[in-house]
């Protein structure tokens, strides 16, 4: 996945110091960090939710969990990269046990059911493309802003969301297929 | 290749993953296609809008007080306190480790009280015998004694406090073990409905070919002529055991025992006949590939754990095939892999066995005590 660094983070001398003062536990220099980050981390968040109180909870969950993990980080790839991916890996966790709750929740024969989602809107007025992609199925969804937005590869989504490389290709097949007929 | 083909290769043209061939193929359609021209340009616009979307975006308030209290009380992973825990999990792990110590006094308060040297027993239709002495009402079944019932006679069994049983005609049990910390029937013939309380494998019920194991359950368990025979349950989970072969069923699901085998693999009692009949054809009868498609295109997420059992009962491409469906209804858990689980790897097995237990039990029926019928009052 390609990352594109902000204005002001082209330093990464000073990310590194940054991080490297976090490891040792220098909240200040963690603030910092999380200025410079929330962010992105907040909108694929909420690109991936379409939920902006879940958003807000994951991106404070990223952060925490960040702290905690921040002495593993070895620089052995860009920070943000380490992350986007920490990000990516905790909201898709979250889903899976949202969706272990609603099966538990509900009674239904497949779990497959969940899936099914309400009927994609199309007709939603002046074209909004961000109202258009929180209308979409929730796995549609997923892929699509991994894909689209974030840049990964189907591979990569594959196996995070441990679904075949078709199931992700026919994913945002699907995705764009209903995107287009807002773009109508 | 016609518009529909061509609509999804599209995706693919754009996205760059196409052989050139296959570009060429796209390019030579699109050059006589003007409907396939306008999907390229629609596609095109989709994506470049998408690419255009701000990379960030600004919650509505500020986060990082709530981050900053959050931190404040958490450890950086490398800070370890409480046997290796982090200190967060610390009062976690303290509070676990009180609740097991209360739920242990509390179990071993419940087995002191249920500790008794006989079990009592109740006459409930007909002249059930203990030993050679016909039942009238009430008695007593010693370690060692039988009691039997004939086509018209039914009894009822108290396993100390933890449970009944419920003796149907033409059976022939034994009580084996009535300890503390073990309690065991032995089932030689005929059938019994189980209904026990208390924590797991402290019941069990012997028979010619499998033991069944007690997780806290309801459940019936009947024995044929031949030694083998059928374990239902309706509550819970029991294990039926024999010679390292063990089959988890839960509640609605069945289990069937054979003789000189033991357990086959357990699958839910709504599956069509099919799927039944090809199970019983793969794990008594040398059923092979044929057997394992039936159940392989019968199979829904409600079956994992069915499938799950039979890993180790398959080889070669029949494992790759099992494992593939298994893989669809219930993606592998973090950690696990597909190599691991093809090789029987214990742990990545187990793991994914917690996976599909959670599931299972959203499948299993309503998780409700049935209580015996016609009890007798001991």
């Amino acid at each position: 996945m390609e990352i594109i660094l902000k204005e002001g983070e082209q330093n990464p001398g000073y990310e590194w110091e940054l991080v490297r003062r976090a490891q040792k536990g220098d909240r200040a220099a963690f603030e910092e960090i999380y200025r410079r980050n929330a962010g992105r981390v907040y909108a694929v968040c909420l690109r991936i939710t379409a939920h902006t109180g879940k958003a807000e909870e994951l991106t404070q969950d990223v952060f925490v969990k960040c702290w905690e993990k921040l002495p593993s980080f070895r620089g052995e790839s860009a920070f943000f990269s380490w992350l986007h991916r920490l990000a990516v890996n905790l909201v898709l966790m979250e889903q899976r046990s949202q969706k272990r709750r609603a099966a538990k929740e509900i009674t239904t024969d497949a779990l497959e059911m969940l899936e099914q989602s309400e009927p994609f809107n199309s007709s939603i007025g002046p074209f909004d493309l961000e109202k258009a992609i929180a209308q979409l199925p929730p796995q549609a969804r997923t892929i699509f802003v991994l894909h689209d937005v974030e840049g990964y590869r189907h591979g990569e989504i594959a196996e995070m969301l441990k679904l075949s490389l078709g199931t992700c290709k026919a994913q945002l097949f699907r995705a764009r297929k209903l995107l287009k007929e807002v773009l109508k | 290749m016609n518009c529909q083909e061509i609509e999804v290769r599209l995706n693919d043209h754009l996205d760059g993953i196409l052989s050139a061939s296959e570009n060429a193929e796209v390019e030579r359609h699109l050059e006589s296609c003007l409907n396939c021209k306008e999907e390229l340009l629609r596609l095109r616009n989709l994506m470049a809008e998408t690419a255009a979307l701000p990379k960030e975006m600004i919650p509505a308030r500020d986060l990082w007080p709530k981050v900053a209290g959050r931190i404040a009380l958490t450890k950086q992973t490398a800070s370890r306190s409480f046997f290796g825990l982090p200190l967060n999990r610390t009062v976690g792990a303290l509070a676990v480790a009180a609740v097991l110590i209360l739920v242990a006094a509390g179990i071993f308060w419940k087995i002191k009280q249920s500790s008794t040297p006989f079990w009592e027993v109740g006459r409930l239709a007909g002249s059930p015998k203990v030993g050679s002495e016909k039942l009238f009402d009430t008695g007593k079944l010693r370690v060692g004694e039988w009691l039997e019932t004939d086509d018209s006679s039914r009894a009822v069994i108290s396993v100390g406090n933890i449970g009944h049983v419920q003796v149907e005609p033409n059976s022939r049990i034994r009580l084996v073990e009535a300890r503390l910390t073990e309690h065991r029937l032995a089932l030689q013939k005929g059938g019994l409905e189980a209904q026990i309380s208390a924590p797991p494998r402290l019941f069990f019920v012997e028979t010619p070919s499998a033991t069944a194991v007690d997780m806290g359950c309801v459940y019936r368990l009947t024995v044929d002529e031949s030694g083998g025979g059928q374990l239902e349950v309706t509550f819970g989970w029991v294990s039926l055991v024999r010679d390292g072969r063990e089959s988890m069923v839960p509640a609605g699901a069945v289990c069937l025992i054979r003789s000189a085998i033991g357990p086959g693999t357990p699958f839910f009692k709504n599956k069509p006949a099919r799927f039944q009949q090809a199970l019983e054809r793969l794990d008594f009868e040398q059923g092979g590939l044929p057997e394992l498609e039936i159940i392989l295109n019968e199979s829904q997420s409600s079956d994992a754990f069915t499938l799950w059992h039979l890993l180790p009962r398959v080889a070669g491409v029949e494992r790759e095939l099992l494992y593939g469906r298994m893989a669809e209804l219930t993606p592998l858990p973090e950690g696990v892999t597909s190599e691991g689980i093809l090789r029987l790897d214990a742990e990545m097995l187990l793991r994914w066995k917690e996976e599909i237990d959670l599931k299972t039990e959203f499948f299993s029926e309503p998780q409700t005590k049935t209580p015996l019928t016609e009890r007798s009052t001991l």
